[in-house]
């Protein structure tokens, strides 16, 4: 976003000094002020897929493609780009890609309604280990100078040195939680102490203290957990439970990994549940 | 086609036609996305893909709600700090993945120093900064500003800021799945669907004549 005060039609030149009491130029100085550059209509773009995720033996090559499609009324260009998610979560935002991810082309014009192709390749070195990740951007380029606000499509590329895979994780907390439609639902933060990035489904079971099976909440699938990472997910919703202690069972499973079932996080706690009155 | 898969195709349609046609037709249907083996040898692969996605953002007049080609705003007036957007930014999007959030920032390109905030539009003088907040609506509702509730609006974090933390709610506009049917929500925990507007605003002390700038971004992240 760009502030200025150019010259030309419509626009006013601003200088130090000026007395601000004269109303006519202050009424100027308050009409032009900051004016961000031109950040045009964009094109909607469509992506597809936005997750990739490939296990690959180091120093073999492995190839896909996006599909982009221009599903505006106008033209477009899409610029392509990668950074690692270390990077980008870092906030270096204008760091080099990762060597291991090829992106081409760099950008792609659009007729309104057509679609095209970003190829990838994807070659892990050797002596590299575990999982990275990466995000691949899909924006459009504007077609004006100075343009600085930038809607982007951020697709996830994870890499997976063939056989090196080590997932491990844990439960680290469970939490019981309202909906805004009465009902209750559990967080559970996952910890993930491996190399590989995992997708946790699984089911808790929630007994009272008389043992009997009040809700079996279903974890939702989709959210990923990286490596080092602690990571909330969600559960569906169950009816409000009764107030006093519950014991807290679950089943979750990580994938597989190499052909390999990841580990499972079985586990429970005690839950106790008091209601303010 | 490598020459592996020529092979195995061949050795298969040789000994089992029917099999053969169900294989093609199975790859065919089962590859969405492009892929290929290296030629070289058969490498272990695997490969799984997922979603699509769609992104626009269109500036649109805060008083008429025509589109616009850029967000303006006017200085405060004498005795004020607060200005707001004269335009909103309509953020239409769609997914069908299961984990998606949409991010804003502004990223200046600075090294952090500790000490200075850069969520602002910066003047050639660095000193001088309007710095921004922003809210997020899923109803076109022009957002109250004033002294006394411009703490409910959210600070731009710049990765340059000393708090710079990728993870934090200043960060996130819209978060969603597509699971239970297809979820979307606001920070605030409200659902919300597609387009939501986003409004800007600015805080300056004092501001001296210049060009002010700085980069916004709003990412559309799935992992």
């Amino acid at each position: 976003m760009e502030s200025s005060f150019p010259s030309g039609a419509g626009n006013v030149e601003a200088r130090r000094g000026l007395p601000y009491g004269a109303p006519a130029l202050r009424f100027l100085l308050l009409c032009a002020a900051i004016a961000a550059a031109a950040f045009p209509a964009s094109a909607e773009l469509e992506v597809s897929p936005v997750i990739v995720e490939v296990s690959v033996r180091t120093e073999s090559a492995a190839s896909g493609s996006w599909t982009v499609r221009n599903r505006s009324m106008r033209p477009a260009t899409a610029a392509v780009s990668a950074i690692s998610y270390t990077d980008y979560s870092s906030g270096r935002r204008d760091a080099p890609a990762p060597s291991w991810l090829k992106l081409a082309p760099p950008s792609l014009t659009l007729a309104p309604g057509e679609e095209s192709r970003v190829a990838w390749t994807i070659l892990l070195p050797r002596g590299a280990s575990g999982e990275s990740l990466a995000l691949a951007f899909f924006e459009e380029k504007s077609r004006s100078p100075g343009t600085t606000m930038i809607g982007r499509i951020g697709t996830a590329v994870y890499a997976l040195a063939s056989g090196t895979a080590r997932p491990a994780g844990f439960v680290r907390e469970v939490r019981l939680q309202e909906d805004a439609k009465g009902g209750e639902f559990l967080l559970i933060e996952i910890a993930n102490t491996g190399n590989v990035h995992f997708r946790p489904t699984g089911t808790i079971e929630i007994r009272s203290a008389a043992a009997a099976v009040e809700a079996t909440a279903v974890l939702v699938s989709g959210g990923s957990a990286l490596p080092g990472t602690g990571t909330i997910f969600r559960t569906t919703a169950f009816p409000p439970l009764s107030e006093g202690r519950h014991v807290l069972a679950w089943k979750i499973t990580t994938g597989v990994f190499d052909s390999a079932p990841g580990p499972a996080l079985d586990g429970d706690t005690v839950l106790d549940c008091r209601r303010s009155r | 086609m490598n020459r592996l898969l020529r092979s195995a195709a061949v050795a298969l349609f040789e000994r089992a036609p029917l099999a053969f046609a169900l294989c093609a037709l199975a790859v065919f249907v089962a590859s969405p996305a492009h892929a290929t083996l290296d030629d070289q040898e058969s490498v272990p692969m695997s490969l799984t893909v997922m979603g699509s996605a769609s992104l626009s953002i269109q500036p649109k007049n805060v008083s008429n709600n025509a589109p616009a080609s850029s967000l303006a705003f006017a200085l405060p007036a004498p005795g004020e700090t607060l200005s707001l957007s004269s335009q909103y930014v309509e953020v239409s999007f769609n997914t069908n993945f299961d984990n998606w959030k949409i991010k804003t920032y502004t990223s200046s390109g600075r090294s952090s120093d500790g000490i200075n905030y850069w969520g602002a539009l910066i003047g050639p003088d660095t000193a001088y900064k309007m710095y921004l907040r922003w809210k997020i609506s899923d109803t076109v509702a022009t957002p109250a500003l004033t002294s006394g509730n411009w703490n409910s609006w959210t600070l731009y974090k710049d990765p340059a800021d000393p708090d710079w933390d990728y993870n934090s709610n200043y960060l996130n506009i819209a978060a969603g799945g597509a699971w239970d049917g297809g979820w979307a929500q606001l920070p605030n925990g409200s659902s919300c669907s597609s387009p939501i507007d986003l409004y800007v605003a600015g805080s300056a002390a004092s501001l001296v004549p210049g060009t002010y700038q700085n980069r916004m971004y709003l990412d559309f992240i799935h992992l």
